[in-house]
């Protein structure tokens, strides 16, 4: 009986004592002793972050950093969204811009309005790049990169059919033209490739339909919001003919690689393709390409890039001659924010502060053919001796926005869902436009978008 | 005394229990209660989400995608689950018992293989198996299977659905194959011996000896393949995405792309999954019924 009852009492202490020691354990990992801040950012930012992070363990010894890397494949807006969402983001976070509105109004973003008054640095920093990172009249984020958007093409692709190079199209009948010829003289390529579909995610709307739609009308009938109304455009003869576009090289001519809107790996197969593989004769894509995608560094280089990959402006479907803008390029890129919940916000700052110098900005942009958002980054070497960046430079000058109001996100798959439809079952534009504007409606009511009356 | 000792398997057991509650009771029951709320990843549904009662549940039930998922998924598990590991891991484990059989081994690990392979590295392995430019049409084309209607193409896109089914089947069969394996050896042998002197064919053997015995065996290797197929996501996700478009999308997929893509809607899946969740309960509680009463 009594070597029961012992029994009985260890098996009582042991228990309680697994699951005591679980509950510390867990408490010490949750709060350590020392001070930690967290870095969470994507792989395309992995050098320079990398870089920021040795210089501010150097400043700030006695704090351990913990850099956390989303690798290359992983959706990282859905990570990001996530993490905050369960709470448990890092306190610095590099964001896809367009998401700062719908971080803010979750509550997910300390405002930065008093930190960047006091920074000396926050004068070089354009009113467009500082419009991308705020919501309500507060600033939520940094900008460490933007971009804009062109039309690449294959050199000798376009030599070979006969096209003239450099190419520059004059309207959206100039490219079609260019991309039928190419069909017509050169076997086995895909003429023209516009992202489409869910799997490109944002990227679709972005490098595909707003470089469409910014250009197929007069502003502002050209855009997905209306800032005097205050809604959502859900049908106008801007998305029609933007849809219509891609049934035009999608369905009706046959001229895009519809496959590849749906393979495994969107991205790789696309900088593939297009580079050392030789399958595409030209494509709507971000200027991050030029030295990302087919650089010396890159993820596909071409080894005589600089001869065999050129560029050339998107024009606005006639041109300019309807009043609609005469060139066409979009602008995102990501930004550094801090956490509301973090409760080392002082040392986050500290952080940005770093990351976000003159020089490692104008470098790392210089790298990998991105676009500095700081003004100054002209002032540094490696920017202005790089003839590509120079050549950009002028797309600064008639670069958009996205309408990245609130419920941006919804608008944007939408598009990405409609733009599916096109392709995969050739839905033709005109119900591709009701499809479109059905969506809408469901999600935010008939009194928040706006019909403009096509024919008008 | 009896008393003690039950006692003290209870108290052994708390550990277990905790984690159990925690990690599994209690997430279930606040995925109900999150299904009835518009709760969001982002925006304001993230900042306030409101209570809505069985609205999620009312457009889910409305809503064409829906049924279109579930009967992607019942297709899949069908093909998959029924007829492909149940069946599949019953031929391998009589295979097995075989003495003439030669490369048993082989055999073997390669059916090993294919389950302990991490599910994303098999998923990107079948992407690039399956693709245009991947070994399976490299196969077809040398053994020119055009012959019998086979043509190499991207499989992943046009035929998404049996892609995923025949690449679940690859990963899951091992399972089922060591249940019947185990299964087997407890058949005891002199019943066969004596029914070979009765005069009974391999073809009777198997149909009165083995398949009677193995009833239990394969309504417990149903019941879990069938529970863990509906529940499947990781490497159909990785090969398809639930695409091109929906052609491939399982519930997971759906729940999933609800969730984590835009709309965002975390109450909304929740409550997909907590319909998942009962349909996969009500199929269970059929099985055991069904088959119980069959076998008696």
């Amino acid at each position: 009986m009594i070597m029961k009852s012992k029994s009985y009492l260890i098996g009582l202490l042991l228990s309680l004592l697994f699951i005591a020691s679980s509950l510390c354990l867990g408490y010490l990992y949750a709060h350590p002793q020392k001070r930690v801040l967290r870095i969470c950012y994507g792989e395309p930012w992995k050098i320079p972050t990398e870089d920021a992070i040795k210089e501010f363990k150097a400043k700030f010894p006695d704090v351990e950093v913990k850099a956390e890397m989303i690798p290359y494949g992983v959706d990282i807006v859905a990570k990001e969204s996530a993490d905050f969402a369960a709470g448990v983001a890092a306190d610095v976070v590099l964001v896809d811009s367009f998401m700062i509105p719908e971080y803010a109004e979750a509550g997910y973003l300390a405002p930065l309005d008093k930190l960047v008054a006091a920074w000396p640095d926050w004068k070089y920093y354009s009113l467009p790049m500082r419009r991308i990172v705020s919501y309500k009249g507060h600033v939520y984020g940094i900008m460490f990169d933007t971009d804009v958007r062109m039309i690449w093409y294959r050199k000798d692709v376009f030599k070979e059919a006969g096209l003239p190079v450099p190419w520059q199209p004059k309207t959206w009948d100039d490219i079609l033209k260019a991309a039928l010829t190419i069909k017509k003289k050169v076997k086995g390529i895909f003429p023209i490739y516009i992202p489409a579909g869910t799997k490109w995610g944002e990227a679709t709307t972005m490098q595909g339909f707003y470089m469409l739609l910014l250009g197929a009308d007069k502003p502002p009938r050209n855009r997905l919001y209306d800032y005097k109304t205050g809604k959502w455009i859900g049908k106008s003869p801007a998305l029609l003919r933007a849809f219509k576009f891609y049934y035009d090289i999608y369905v009706k001519y046959k001229l895009a690689p519809t496959e590849f809107n749906f393979v495994p790996d969107v991205w790789g197969t696309w900088r593939r393709t297009f580079g050392p593989d030789r399958l595409i004769g030209m494509a709507l894509g971000g200027s991050w390409e030029w030295g990302e995608a087919w650089g010396p560094k890159g993820i596909a280089p071409v080894p005589d890039r600089d001869k065999v990959v050129g560029f050339a402006k998107m024009p606005g479907w006639s041109g300019g001659a309807h009043g609609e803008p005469k060139w066409v390029t979009v602008s995102g890129g990501w930004a550094w924010t801090i956490y509301s919940k973090s409760k080392v916000k002082d040392l986050a700052w500290e952080f940005l502060k770093i990351v976000n110098e003159r020089d490692r900005v104008a470098k790392y942009a210089a790298a990998f053919g991105k676009v500095a958002p700081r003004l100054d980054a002209a002032k540094v070497p490696e920017y202005a001796k790089n003839s590509y960046l120079m050549a950009i430079l002028e797309y600064l000058k008639f670069t958009d926005f996205r309408d990245a109001m609130p419920g941006y996100s919804k608008v944007s798959y939408f598009i990405q869902e409609t733009t599916e439809k096109i392709v995969l079952e050739g839905m033709t534009p005109e119900k591709a436009l009701d499809y479109f504007y059905s969506k809408m409606v469901k999600t935010f009511g008939k009194d928040k978008v706006e019909v403009i009356p096509l024919g008008s | 005394m009896k008393l003690r000792s039950s006692y003290l398997g209870i108290i052994l057991l708390l550990p277990a229990l905790a984690v159990m509650l925690a990690f599994v009771v209690f997430p279930t029951i606040w995925g109900v209660v999150m299904s009835m709320t518009n709760a969001s990843l982002v925006g304001i549904g993230a900042a306030h989400p409101r209570f809505i009662g069985l609205n999620n549940y009312i457009s889910l039930l409305r809503d064409s995608r829906f049924y279109h998922s579930l009967s992607v998924t019942v297709i899949f598990t069908v093909f998959s689950a029924l007829i492909g590991q149940v069946a599949l891991g019953l031929a391998l484990a009589l295979l097995m018992r075989r003495k003439d059989i030669k490369g048993k081994s082989v055999i073997a690990t390669a059916v090993f293989i294919s389950w302990v392979i991490p599910e994303v590295v098999a998923g990107y392995m079948w992407g690039s198996y399956a693709s245009r430019e991947g070994l399976l049409n490299l196969i077809i084309k040398a053994l020119r299977l055009d012959r019998l209607g086979i043509e190499p193409t991207n499989w992943l896109f046009y035929k998404p659905l049996e892609t995923i089914t025949i690449a679940n089947v690859w990963r899951g069969t091992a399972f089922s194959m060591i249940l019947f394996s185990a299964a087997l050896e407890s058949i005891p042998n002199f019943l066969y011996e004596a029914s070979s002197l009765d005069g009974a064919s391999s073809w009777d053997r198997f149909r009165y000896i083995t398949l009677p015995l193995l009833a239990p065996a394969i309504l417990t290797d149903l019941i879990l393949i069938t529970i863990w197929t509906f529940s499947v996501f990781t490497m159909p996700f990785i090969m398809t995405g639930g695409g091109p478009g929906t052609r491939s999308e399982l519930w997971t997929i759906y729940i999933y792309r609800q969730a984590l893509l835009p709309p965002y809607e975390i109450g909304y899946a929740a409550a997909a999954a907590t319909l998942m969740f009962l349909f996969t309960l009500v199929l269970i509680v059929a099985y055991i019924t069904v088959l119980k009463r069959g076998w008696g």
